[in-house]
């Protein structure tokens, strides 16, 4: 790329081709005063504020730093008397905007910073009158419109940036000002809450009400730097403490977020000092009876419990590991890690598994996504090949099974400003979602019907011939054994079986193989099923024939669950592999299966790190009866979760935010974290706490650091060649594999781990486990929604999160609920052949008939009383998108 | 469209049922400005409700909050929050001259009083006197395209939009671009007390259509818009008519002709803002460069010249005789509209003028019992002239810096008081800001506060706000309302007291 070259008030300054003078002079380190323009990704210059106008040598009148691009030889004057005086006059004029009062009550913003750098008067023009109230109806952002400039940042970051278009500008002349959708309050509006606008607003008229007090401003006392826990996508955070309490988050400019957060990264760690907290260690009191059916959860469990020290705690829970082997054998121990920890916690619990404890029985909650091996099956690289990131390159996106606006919402934002710029979705999803606004084609199959939707367009793509020839002769095995597989699946055979009409199948077919790159998500809506191996395969094989891999803007991309599930499976906290995925001839039990070994007795001995299947695993009455069969339990975790319960020993771990270490992201992206605050109470991060049991189970393992484990890992992890801890205290982050400058992003061009070619896999083809019937009509899916995450433990411990989402719901199309008789407001029964549940009606649209939707984070009608333990025989997922429900009228009597 | 509630009232059916019409005639959420008008116009001019723009978002895929923004960024959409068309005469300039402050309604601008609706020239007897000739050539022989370009150069064809630009180089430039470009004719007219425009289109409306054609011809457009004001009701079906002959005459091969109405917003004027509420976004104005000539209507190449502008390139093939509008052929005429304190207000062309107060004795005279007090010249921003300099040779005025922009006249008697006319001026200029950026939305609000207010003038105030104005605002509007209020802050010339 070509270097412009011109000058800044006399001082030289190089730029790229296409920057504006105003990212020209950010990136050379001049701070050009301005207010509008954001140098973040995603902004487009507004030039509405006019406070960055600069003179340029030739150019008759004053240009807006933040439009005018970069050229050669450009003389640029931002010192110049009439630029100062127009400026200043500028800033005068948007002070005159806000209130006096409104002025006094906002101090310490940078727009008042902007005030005084430029010498402006803030009192010149008057002030716009007071009597405008505040709009204090979000729970967690308060708008004083007195202290807005309508300068319309909120809007952008709003709008373009998070494309969550809620606020407008309405309005025009002096009428001009923010709100929200057509006109309602914030918080009837559809704000997402990711808090974009008021981490934006450069006056305080937007801002949080954790901070807003009487009189200005909380002050903030501590800042720390983390990376957010809530999903896969690794946003780098910024907790602003209040005293001892998390009162605010921005977003930090990390790799994979750029700046932008969701509500769970803005609102959601208030968690780390809720009063639930673990802070000292318990063991069980002797007379505490292990009940299912007591189904306590949160302080409640406490009360079976004694505090006691550090030691005691590990002398009891390693004694306990140390008896059962020794009575019963090594394989009547289990460990069940967490994707939740960090990648030096993964490597070291795997490791106190198979040498400490000395059993095959390790895995952890990534199994319950198990969205990769089938990725792994046909390239043989366990990971994406291509960051989320390409989608910037791709021209169509099929997206398969996932919601990211709910689960991965800033990854969404990037996916929606890539939609806004053109790029075509193909959407595969039984209900409507947040992206179906941006679909091309929304491809509304009936539940359970992925393969023959997907095996119907490839059907079509190689009848057309618009396979891609090339890549299917040279990089390609098994494309005859697919041909013949797909033969039956007609459009219009697939058309009966999806209830997708047969020429959408066909146009969305030839859009994706006919497009110069294409990019393929696919989630736990095509995983989370007793066949979703075969749902990823199918997908897969429509990528691979069409040859939309390894090229920039196409590649395979599975939306993990987790913040860490990359990590903890390169970690080798998997049964069937050992770190960087050197395959066991016999693998140890899977997540569900461990609960089934319990309960005929096989099992005696768990350790659960970071991990709550009493909430998580599927058919819980079974889960909790296996747990309550254990005869010696040690739960490792911030909360005393539903799990906990059952515990004889709890062992209280520090949250990530309060610990050193590094996680890996959805795309690769390993990052290192550094405490972001200081433990709570006796609490110990989670690697010490295994090390530490490790060492009284015969182990040498005092020596150990975050750094000596890091280090250890790049030795033995392929993936991770050539990193360094010293690498990652420089950089802060790295993405794997290591590659050279230039060779973009989207991996395989040449060839796959598992050699020149890729696979196509013949299917398992098993079934639904259960059908629907004339007793149970309903199909039962879960999920998750925006607002909370996985099993609630964190999330629901957030006010603000907890505000905007308080209740189950059991989400269901209105003409359903219409026929069952259930009004506005009204509840449910939602009965399966496991469990049965009551919770509020949710009428919604967005579901299809014939489906009840709910999530999975509520304890007081847990989701997974009613799912089915089912697995896939590939993944060992258990089928939580596919099961058979009775749903009723709640009445009371 | 989701179904209607079984909550909805007989009202909220009745509107959902015009949104379904409406949607049935095209769902581009570019057409989003027309979509609001239709809906406004099949509920007898109330506008669309806050539920029904719901729904019509969602239907559009539209975010709500983009859908409000156009709802209540153009008054002719009637949207509850904004100000509707006055019934009857407005609070403007030349009613509230004329007949004192009236209601707060958007002008409808019949400032030239009541006259008779003319006949337009048919097209039949366009074309009997040599009309679409030219268009006929363009489309048997491609070579005569370039041809096109070489006359309007020759006849040194320029824009009548108070700038002045060449033509020829304004389709030079959107050839240039590359892509296909789009033709706009804007006869969205929203300058106070002007109507050229309409006494052209209302005259001889098929001229506008063949220089739109042939200019699509020329650069190679594949779309045409005749973008027209919401308030020129019985243009719009004489223009419905003229396309509907000009493509059953088989003229409009390969082109797409569309009629879209602006909603009542001055903004619109400017190029930018016109193309954001074609793409139905709010009427903003986007910072240039990139010109609309390269990257305009959908980031296409995009040609935007106003209805009289798109009239007078026919003079470069010889224009057609026969209409009253053919006076505009020749191109030292201008076409004044003149309003105000005259006897007979309306369009005036002119050739020669010597004295702006020969626009006086044109117009009819002074009305009984008023003697020349000055004149508004160039538009809501342009010059208040006094009777002194409406005497002095024209010529002399002009290279003293006078505009006369589009040629708008306003004349005022010697009992008017002028601070009084320049604070309806700032008044409308204020209310006529779009309101993006802020030395055009506070300053224009402060200007119009600070000239209506009683007691002396701040000179001072008025320096200050001329100056962010002119030299910060983003657009043209902003700019010259600074540059209005720097003349009136000159001593001895201005309004101070």
């Amino acid at each position: 790329m070509s270097l412009i070259n011109f000058t800044i008030d006399g001082q030289p300054v190089a730029a790229q081709d296409g920057q504006s003078l105003l990212q020209a002079a950010t990136a050379a380190g001049l701070d050009l005063p301005h207010l509008c323009a954001s140098t973040r990704d995603g902004f487009a210059p507004m030039g509405s504020c006019r406070t960055c106008l600069v003179e340029v040598e030739g150019e008759a009148e004053l240009v807006p730093a933040c439009r005018h691009r970069v050229r050669t030889g450009l003389a640029v004057r931002t010192d110049t008397p009439r630029a100062a005086r127009v400026r200043r006059l500028a800033v005068s004029l948007l002070a005159s905007e806000m209130s006096a009062a409104a002025k006094a009550r906002h101090p310490d913003t940078p727009f008042l910073d902007l005030v005084a750098r430029t010498g402006a008067d803030p009192d010149r023009f008057g002030h716009r009158a007071a009597g405008r109230p505040a709009d204090a109806s979000h729970p967690a952002i308060v708008l004083d419109p007195e202290a807005c400039i309508r300068c319309g940042k909120c809007r952008a970051g709003c709008r373009d940036v998070q494309v969550n278009g809620v606020i407008a500008l309405a309005g025009r002349g002096d009428g001009i000002h923010v709100t929200f959708d057509a006109g309602m309050a914030m918080g009837e509006s559809n704000c997402a809450s990711c808090g974009e606008c008021a981490q934006l607003c450069p006056t305080g008229a937007l801002a949080p009400k954790a901070l807003e007090r009487a009189g200005g401003r909380t002050a903030v006392t501590a800042k720390g730097e983390t990376v957010c826990p809530f999903c896969s996508v690794g946003c780098r955070v910024t907790l602003h403490m209040v005293d001892d309490e998390v009162a605010w988050a921005e977003g930090a400019d990390g790799p994979a977020n750029r700046g932008r957060l969701c509500v769970k990264g803005r609102f959601g760690f208030s968690y780390l000092r809720h009063p639930d907290r673990l802070t000292v260690p318990l063991v069980r009191r002797a007379d505490a009876p292990k009940d299912p059916a007591l189904a306590l959860r949160g302080a409640a469990v406490l009360d079976l419990f004694r505090p006691v020290d550090w030691d005691e705690a590990l002398d009891t829970a390693a004694r306990g590991f140390a008896r059962l082997r020794a009575a019963h054998g090594p394989g009547s121990l289990a460990v069940l890690g967490s994707a939740k920890g960090s990648n030096e916690d993964a490597y070291l619990l795997q490791k106190l598994a198979r040498m400490g404890l000395g059993t095959p029985h390790v895995d952890h909650c990534t199994r319950l996504c198990a969205s990769v091996p089938p990725l792994a099956e046909a390239t043989g690289f366990a990971a994406v090949t291509a960051p989320i990131e390409e989608i910037a390159c791709a021209e169509v996106v099929l997206m398969v099974g996932s919601n990211p606006d709910s689960n991965h919402p800033v990854a969404a934002s990037f996916m929606k400003n890539a939609f806004r710029r053109g790029t075509k979705l193909i959407l595969v999803d039984p209900g409507i979602q947040a992206l179906s606004r941006f679909a091309t084609h929304h491809l509304r199959t009936a539940p359970g019907t992925d393969v023959a939707l997907l095996s119907a367009m490839t059907r079509v793509v190689i009848e057309e011939g618009l396979h891609d020839r090339d890549f299917v002769s040279g990089r390609l095995e098994g494309f005859e054994a697919l041909r013949a597989r797909v033969a039956p699946f007609t459009p219009e055979m697939a058309a009966g079986l999806t209830g997708v009409p047969a020429q959408d199948i066909v146009a969305a077919a030839r859009l994706f193989a006919g497009t110069r790159a294409a990019m393929t998500f696919w989630g736990m809506g095509a995983s989370q099923h007793a066949f979703g191996a075969d749902n990823i395969r199918a997908v897969i094989a429509l990528a691979l024939v069409c040859g939309q891999v390894g090229r920039p803007g196409a590649g395979l991309h599975p939306l993990r669950g987790q913040n860490n599930v990359q990590g903890s499976c390169d970690a080798g906290l998997l049964p069937n592999y050992l770190p960087g995925y050197r395959p066991l001839a016999q693998a140890g039990h899977t997540v569900v299966e461990m609960f089934d070994a319990a309960r005929r007795g096989a099992v005696r001995g768990l350790y659960v790190v970071g991990g709550n299947p009493a909430m998580a695993n599927p058919d819980l009455a079974v889960t909790r009866a296996g747990l309550a069969c254990l005869e010696h339990l040690v739960v490792q975790d911030i909360f005393p979760t539903e799990t906990a319960a059952f515990a004889d020993v709890i062992l209280p771990a520090a949250a990530l935010a309060e610990r050193a270490g590094t996680v890996t992201n959805t795309d690769r992206l390993v990052q290192r974290i550094a405490p972001a605050l200081p433990l709570p109470g006796g609490a110990r991060p989670d690697w010490r706490i295994i090390r530490d049991i490790g060492a009284r189970l015969g182990l040498s393992w005092a020596n150990l650091t975050v750094e000596s484990l890091f280090e250890d890992m790049a030795q033995e992890l392929p993936t991770l060649a050539g990193f360094s801890w010293r690498m990652m205290v420089q950089d802060d982050h790295a993405r794997y594999p290591l590659r050279p400058a230039g060779a973009g992003e989207s991996l395989f061009g040449d060839d796959f781990p598992r050699g020149a070619k890729a696979a196509i896999v013949p299917l398992d083809a098993s079934g639904a486990d259960e059908m629907t019937d004339a007793d149970y009509p309903f199909i039962l899916m879960t999920g998750r929604l925006r607002e909370h995450w996985h099993t609630g433990t964190m999330t629901r411990r957030s006010p603000v999160l907890e505000a905007l989402s308080p209740e189950p719901q059991a989400h269901m199309h209105p003409d359903d609920l219409a026929r069952l008789g259930v009004t506005v407001g009204g509840e449910v029964e939602v009965r399966t052949r496991r469990g049965m549940v009551h919770l509020a009606a949710m009428p919604d649209r967005a579901v299809r008939p014939g489906v009840v939707w709910m999530a999975m984070s509520f304890f007081e009608a847990a989701a997974n009383e009613l799912t089915v333990n089912r697995l896939d025989p590939t993944t060992r997922v258990p089928d939580f998108k596919f099961c058979a429900a009775a749903v009723e009228k709640k009445t009371y009597t | 469209m989701p179904p209607v509630p079984e909550t909805a009232t007989p009202a909220d059916t009745a509107e959902w049922a015009a949104i379904a019409t409406v949607l049935a005639r095209g769902d581009d959420r570019g057409r989003l400005l027309e979509i609001l008008l239709e809906v406004r116009d099949a509920k007898g001019g109330i506008g669309i409700s806050q539920a029904g723009l719901l729904a019509l978002a969602e239907r559009l895929r539209l975010f709500p909050s983009e859908a409000y923004e156009v709802a209540t960024a153009f008054p002719a959409v009637n949207y509850a929050a904004t100000t509707p068309y006055a019934a009857d005469g407005c609070g403007d300039l030349v009613c509230g001259l004329l007949h004192g402050a009236l209601g707060a309604g958007v002008c409808r601008n019949r400032c030239d009083g009541p006259r008779p609706e003319p006949v337009p020239r048919s097209f039949a007897a366009y074309r009997a006197a040599g009309g679409y000739g030219q268009l006929g050539r363009i489309m048997a022989d491609p070579g005569a395209a370039a041809q096109m370009l070489e006359r309007l150069s020759v006849h040194q064809a320029v824009g009548r939009a108070g700038v002045g630009f060449p033509v020829a180089e304004k389709w030079r430039q959107v050839i240039a671009a590359g892509g296909t470009p789009v033709v706009i004719v804007n006869g969205d007219e929203g300058e106070l007390a002007i109507f050229k425009d309409r006494f052209i289109l209302e005259n001889d409306p098929h001229g506008v259509i063949e220089a739109a054609l042939v200019a699509a011809r020329v650069i190679g457009a594949d779309q045409v818009f005749l973008y027209v004001r919401d308030d020129y009701v019985p243009i719009h079906a004489i223009l419905r008519q003229a396309l509907m002959e000009v493509a059953g005459a088989g003229l409009a091969e390969g082109l797409a002709l569309e009629l879209r109405r602006s909603g009542g917003a001055f903004i619109c004027g400017e190029e930018t803002a016109l193309i954001a509420s074609l793409e139905g976004r709010p009427a903003r104005p986007v910072e240039r460069p990139p010109f609309p000539t390269a990257c305009g209507y959908l980031g296409r190449p995009t040609l935007l010249h106003n209805v009289e502008t798109f009239y007078r390139v026919t003079a470069a093939w010889g224009g057609t005789l026969g209409s009253p509008a053919s006076a505009l052929l020749d191109p030292e005429v201008r076409l004044f509209s003149v309003s105000g304190r005259v006897c007979a207000p309306g369009p005036k062309p002119m050739r020669g003028l010597l004295r702006l107060a020969d626009l006086v004795e044109i117009a009819g005279g002074m009305q009984d019992g008023h003697a020349l007090g000055g004149m508004v010249i160039g538009g809501s921003a342009g010059a208040l002239v006094s009777a002194a300099d409406c005497y002095r040779p024209l010529a002399d005025l002009l290279d003293e810096g006078l505009r006369l922009g589009t040629g708008g006249a306003i004349v005022f008697g010697a009992t008017d008081e002028p601070r009084a006319i320049a604070a309806r001026m700032a008044a409308y200029l204020a209310r006529e800001s779009c309101g993006q950026c802020g030395p055009c939305r506070i300053g224009t609000a402060h200007a119009s506060r600070a000239l209506a207010a009683p007691g002396p003038l701040d000179q001072h105030l008025l320096e200050d706000l001329a100056a962010v104005m002119g030299e910060a605002s983003l657009c043209a509007l902003g700019r010259n309302a600074g540059r209005f209020l720097g003349r009136l802050s000159i001593p001895g010339r201005g309004v101070s007291a």
